[in-house]
């Protein structure tokens, strides 16, 4: 950032024009102050032996010792593993689906073909995990669910106790991402894809391109910095996971938890009976400081690779 | 007779404090004030302050009534006469001591964090509640709470007068509630205490009865538990975590791991039996419906739950048909009993002398107590012919009606009205009920509890590790001779020994201190 | 004449997994609604199904009952929607265009605090101390519209995406020649020609209030602050009650009046009905997904 300062000499910036635009950025920086930056004082608890009678800031420091029980579980490495192999599946095929189902949308004609599948494609993104994890459970219950009553049972199989056998959920799980947060991704795609100029497709067809051609030399590196920028914020959140997702849908169910687990669900469980700030803290203070590794790793990839499409 | 008045001490402790249990586990990782006041939780619990009138009154700066906020939890929706409640609650109390309340109606799993949050932020909360389940030895443990002994000693002077009828019920009874007609068709023994084997045979005929769709046995959750419903474990008012003592506390004082017991085993193995033969459903961890409501709908008979005195009847309106308790063990006090919901006075209070008079008037005042239930006479209740009986006035129903306290935790119990279709007899048979309990049945230990912050991280590990296993072992749905040694196992490596090594340290300083 | 073939098989692919995603979309959705109509008993021994042996109204009898709370609920889900998004994105795009400014001192360092807001945070304990000690929003309406809700690193970013790629700079290069403000530009030509992206980031907002229901449960007390009880606060509190109740009332020894408690066939019907007006509002954003506006704006 200073050499962004020194290769602008102070004299010759142009503060007439750029203080209008301040006061455009004004009132979204105060709020991100207020909203976000005055309560980063808690970030402290997370180092706190927290005592009320002392007042959270003055409490004793304990050094890491909030930190521990992150490592403490002998699963530790499963879950580690779960929380990001979740999250690179979802991010590289969030990427690959969101796109080309703004493509395939893109493609249909008719308006109200358009706004029918816009619309519904997009409930399930509406419905809380809470009635989500009811629809699953209708699906996948041993006792009362349809897979087992109306597809295996007249099949002639035998039933299969699907909230017992982890083998099945890594499928369910992301299916179940999916099928909720298409319709989102999507959205974010199409609302690029649509402010493409038409121009660029007319000229490429003009000169007999395919529609792969297309897609390839005019789609794609248009949504490149969305699908860059989306990606890098993704990252930022590797060691986090929706906790409705790993929690509600698998119905916590403990048989389940080498292949549902993620580090949300861990403390979640472990903080169940000892329901404490100063661990719970310390948990996202860790899945923070992780996340922006990572974001400032990819940035700076990025930032060599194509500079104009760095996040800062 | 020392022994007896220590008991006393410890049971109103329990109830409207935490005096008793900062100085109970003493080991306070460095921290360590309670100890001084040991001692004076034993006299002043056992209400030696002839000297002190404890009924002067609140005095204020201003001579204007102090206001003491205290929290209302409660389920559902909340009923809108509040305002009214406190109003004719608050009159009484300005004239008894000059204290006014204004009632903090918070959502029952939101006790705890909003309670936590007030505290942390300086808000105004003068009495809070500490449930065991939610919450009790957090407070505690994070010092939120202040330890009552110098006020008890203070105040206490009519604690004599209400121990032992400070809490409705003085033991508990752990079994399983089941309909009458299925008890009877299928041949299950309600009058006497039965074990697995009577309970397996009228499972059986169940299950011959109803082949399809019929689980016998209602449970349901991703942390229920059957073990405790067949053993009296006492927990030392902890978690399973730190370890426990079977025969309610009397089988020694050396804590053991209850899961690697040979007694757990063969429960897992029963279990696995049962559910192996349909007796519990397949669903049982992942079912999100309430157990009472499987039984309702036809799908079981028999749920596990506490069975003493009052707890059939109430269920049987649920029902809507007879309900009789399964009796697999006698009563028993142990420490977590005196835990389940106690009234504990914040650091942040500004006057704990006020709220501490607040909390001896509810003790202490019919009146009080009974408006905090019920609501007032002739708008929420009318009496019936029985003495202390009361029913809703014409026309109106649980649901319709202004006010309710659907939790009952408050105040002085034994004063307290009682709700047809129990009846005068009621109160006989509480009584009775709670004369009876011998010292056998009360866990030697009462009044004890362990802190679990010295252990934190092995404590939440632990705690994870049991919510991974325990429901499946619990429920049968898992086969125990493969999942138990990995249980222990991971147990182990959370290091469940390390918290029952520290519970049983502070137990063996804490039985030192008793003497 | 390869290229309209080959448009016509496109289209046709399109049409085809269009239609499949939004069969998977929709059956589910269908099945809440049957599950919402189905008997509560037949619900409990058989499981949902879409076609159940009994239906029953009792679901929505139970709504109606209820009505004066849940309208209510309603009413103020539809103000906070409204008023968080409206503000929330004025003031988004108006910091994401600021952003896109090129040579503005300071750019880096807002985004960089903007992506370091999304990353940490103070915790509940901390924010709960800023909105009811420092800004004293505890039991207002902006306890609903203010916390971590007005504004998210991701919609800003998104925005400055859209702003830098999609908006000519050689059209706001023409403007600036012609003596038009900053604000003029950002208001006269930014805006118009950002519509999708406006629209975009407007759903997400008005979802994303219209679900929320945590701020509600930590920043208003049932005392002073019911009267602001959104929709999905009053149905996630029954659903948290009940859950609770049912984990921990054995433990505590409490009888439950399970009569008192909605059961799952009723709570289906709250989701239904929690649903239902974004469906019906969503078509409103969906006019805004048009395509051609760049150009035509361009070209204007």
């Amino acid at each position: 950032m200073s050499k962004v300062k020194v290769k602008q000499p102070r004299k010759k910036i142009r503060w007439a024009r750029y203080i209008p635009i301040y006061f455009l950025a004004l009132p979204g920086m105060i709020y991100l102050i207020i909203n976000n930056y005055l309560p980063m004082f808690g970030i402290v608890i997370a180092f706190k032996d927290l005592d009320f009678r002392k007042g959270l800031l003055k409490s004793d420091w304990c050094g890491f010792e909030n930190f521990k029980y992150l490592f403490r579980s002998k699963d530790a490495l499963i879950i580690t593993r779960n929380t990001v192999l979740y999250n690179v599946v979802f991010i590289i095929f969030g990427v690959i689906l969101g796109i080309t189902v703004a493509i395939l949308l893109n493609e249909v004609r008719g308006r109200l073909k358009v706004k029918f599948f816009q619309s519904v494609i997009l409930i399930p993104y509406l419905m809380s995990w809470v009635v989500v994890s009811y629809l699953v459970y209708a699906v996948f219950s041993a006792e009362v669910g349809f897979v087992n009553n109306s597809i295996l049972k007249p099949m002639g199989s035998e039933p299969i106790s699907w909230y017992m056998e982890p083998k099945y959920w890594p499928a369910i799980l992301i299916f179940v991402h999916f099928w909720k947060s298409l319709g989102f991704t999507m959205v974010i795609y199409y609302s690029n894809l649509i402010g493409i100029s038409p121009e660029y497709y007319e000229a490429a067809k003009i000169d007999g391109a395919t529609k792969w051609q297309q897609i390839k030399s005019i789609t794609l590196p248009l949504l490149k910095p969305t699908i860059i920028t989306l990606t890098i914020l993704n990252l930022g959140r590797i060691f986090s996971s929706d906790f409705g997702l790993f929690y509600q849908i698998p119905r916590n169910s403990g048989v389940l938890y080498p292949t549902t687990r993620t580090l949300d669900v861990y403390v979640y469980n472990a903080l169940m009976k000892n329901n404490d700030f100063a661990m719970s803290s310390a948990a996202s203070v860790y899945q923070a400081v992780v996340g922006f590794i990572f974001i400032l790793v990819a940035n700076g990839i990025i930032r060599k690779m194509s500079e104009e499409n760095a996040l800062f | 007779m020392m022994k007896k008045s220590r008991w006393a001490a410890l049971a109103l402790a329990g109830i409207l404090v935490c005096g008793t249990i900062l100085t109970g586990c003493g080991d306070n990782g460095g921290n360590n004030d309670a100890g001084g006041q040991n001692n004076s939780s034993e006299t002043g619990g056992a209400g030696n302050s002839a000297e002190n009138d404890g009924n002067a009154g609140v005095e204020t700066p201003d001579g204007e009534p102090y206001e003491v906020v205290m929290s209302f939890p409660y389920y559902g929706t909340l009923k809108p006469d509040l305002q009214m409640i406190e109003d004719a609650m608050n009159e009484i109390s300005v004239a008894e001591i000059n204290v006014k309340m204004t009632m903090l109606p918070l959502a029952m799993n939101e006790v705890l964090t909003q309670q936590s949050l007030m505290i942390s932020s300086n808000e105004k909360l003068d009495l809070m509640l500490g449930m065991r389940q939610s919450g009790f030895l957090e407070l505690i443990n994070k010092k939120m709470a202040i330890p009552l002994d110098e006020l008890f000693e203070k105040y206490g002077k009519e604690i004599e007068e209400i121990q032992g009828v400070s809490m409705e019920k003085m033991a508990r009874i752990r079994g399983f509630i089941a309909l009458k007609s299925a008890c009877d068709a299928y041949g299950l023994d309600y009058e006497n205490e039965i074990g697995y084997e009577e309970m397996e045979a009228a499972f059986a005929k169940a299950k011959e009865a109803n082949p399809e769709g019929y689980y016998p046995l209602a449970i349901a959750g991703s942390n229920l538990t059957t073990f405790e419903y067949f053993y009296n474990v006492d927990l030392l008012g902890a978690d399973i975590a730190c370890g426990g003592i079977f025969d309610n506390g009397h089988a020694g004082s050396e804590i053991r791991n209850i899961f690697a017991t040979d007694e757990y085993m063969e429960h897992c193995r029963k279990m696995h039996e049962w559910y192996e033969k349909g007796y519990i459903s397949p669903d049982a961890t992942t079912r999100s419906e309430m157990m009472q409501d499987l039984i309702k709908n036809g799908t079981a008979f028999i749920y596990p739950s506490w069975t003493e005195l009052d707890m059939v009847s109430r269920q049987s309106r649920g029902f809507g048909e007879d309900a009789v308790a399964i009796t697999t063990q006698g009563k028993s006090v142990n420490t977590g009993v005196y835990q389940g919901q106690c009234w504990m006075i914040p650091v942040t209070c500004e006057n704990p002398d006020a709220a501490f008079q607040y909390l001896k008037l509810l003790y202490t005042n019919e009146d009080m107590i009974n408006i905090l239930y019920y609501g007032i006479e002739g708008t929420h209740y009318v009496l019936t012919d029985q003495d202390r009986i009361i029913q809703y006035p014409e026309g109106i129903d649980g649901t319709s009606v202004g006010w309710s306290n659907a939790l009952g935790l408050f105040g002085a119990i034994a004063k307290r009205y009682e709700m047809v279709p129990l009846t005068s007899d009621y109160f006989t048979m509480r009584d009775e009920f709670n004369n009876s309990i011998t010292d056998a049945e009360k866990s030697p230990y009462l009044g004890y509890a362990f802190n679990t912050e010295t252990v934190k991280t092995e404590y939440a590990a632990v705690t994870d590790v049991i919510t991974q296993y325990r429901a499946s072992l619990e429920s049968g749905s898992v086969d125990p001779e493969v999942v138990m040694p990995e249980f222990l196992n991971a147990l182990e490596a959370a290091g469940i020994n390390t918290c029952i090594e520290a519970n049983q340290k502070s137990l063996n300083e804490w039985i030192e201190a008793q003497k | 004449m390869v290229n309209s073939r080959d448009e016509k098989i496109t289209r046709a692919i399109a049409t085809v997994v269009m239609s499949f995603l939004a069969i998977c979309a929709l059956l589910p959705f269908i099945l809440l609604i049957i599950a919402s109509f189905t008997d509560n008993g037949v619900a409990v021994r058989e499981g949902y199904s879409f076609f159940p042996s009994q239906f029953s109204l009792s679901a929505y009898q139970y709504l109606a009952q209820q009505w004066s709370m849940l309208g209510k609920g309603y009413l103020m889900t539809i103000v906070v929607t409204v008023l968080g998004t409206t503000i929330g994105l004025t003031i988004t795009s108006m910091l994401a265009y600021a952003l896109t400014v090129p040579g503005l001192p300071g750019r880096k360092v807002m985004s960089f605090m903007i992506i370091l807001s999304m990353l940490f945070h103070g915790g509940i304990v901390a924010s709960y101390y800023v909105y009811s000690n420092l800004i004293h929003i505890k039991d207002t309406i902006w306890a609903l519209v203010m916390p971590g809700m007005l504004m998210s690193a991701f919609n800003i970013i998104l925005m400055r995406n859209f702003f830098s790629s999609s908006i000519s700079s050689e059209l706001m290069e023409s403007a600036r020649i012609d003596g038009a403000g900053e604000i003029k530009i950002f208001a006269k030509i930014v805006i118009p020609l950002s519509v999708p992206i406006l629209a975009t980031v407007g759903l997400m907002q008005a979802v994303g209030y219209w679900n929320e229901w945590t701020n509600g449960m930590y920043y208003l007390t049932k005392r002073n602050g019911s009267q602001y009880y959104t929709i999905q606060l009053i149905l996630n509190q029954l659903n948290e009650d009940i859950q609770f109740l049912s984990s921990n009332a054995a433990q505590m020894g409490l009888v439950v009046d399970t009569s008192n408690l909605p059961t799952t066939t009723m709570r289906m019907a709250v989701a239904v009905v929690a649903i239902l007006p974004l469906l019906i509002a969503y078509p409103f954003f969906q006019k805004y997904f048009v395509k051609g506006i760049t150009l035509g704006a361009v070209k204007g």
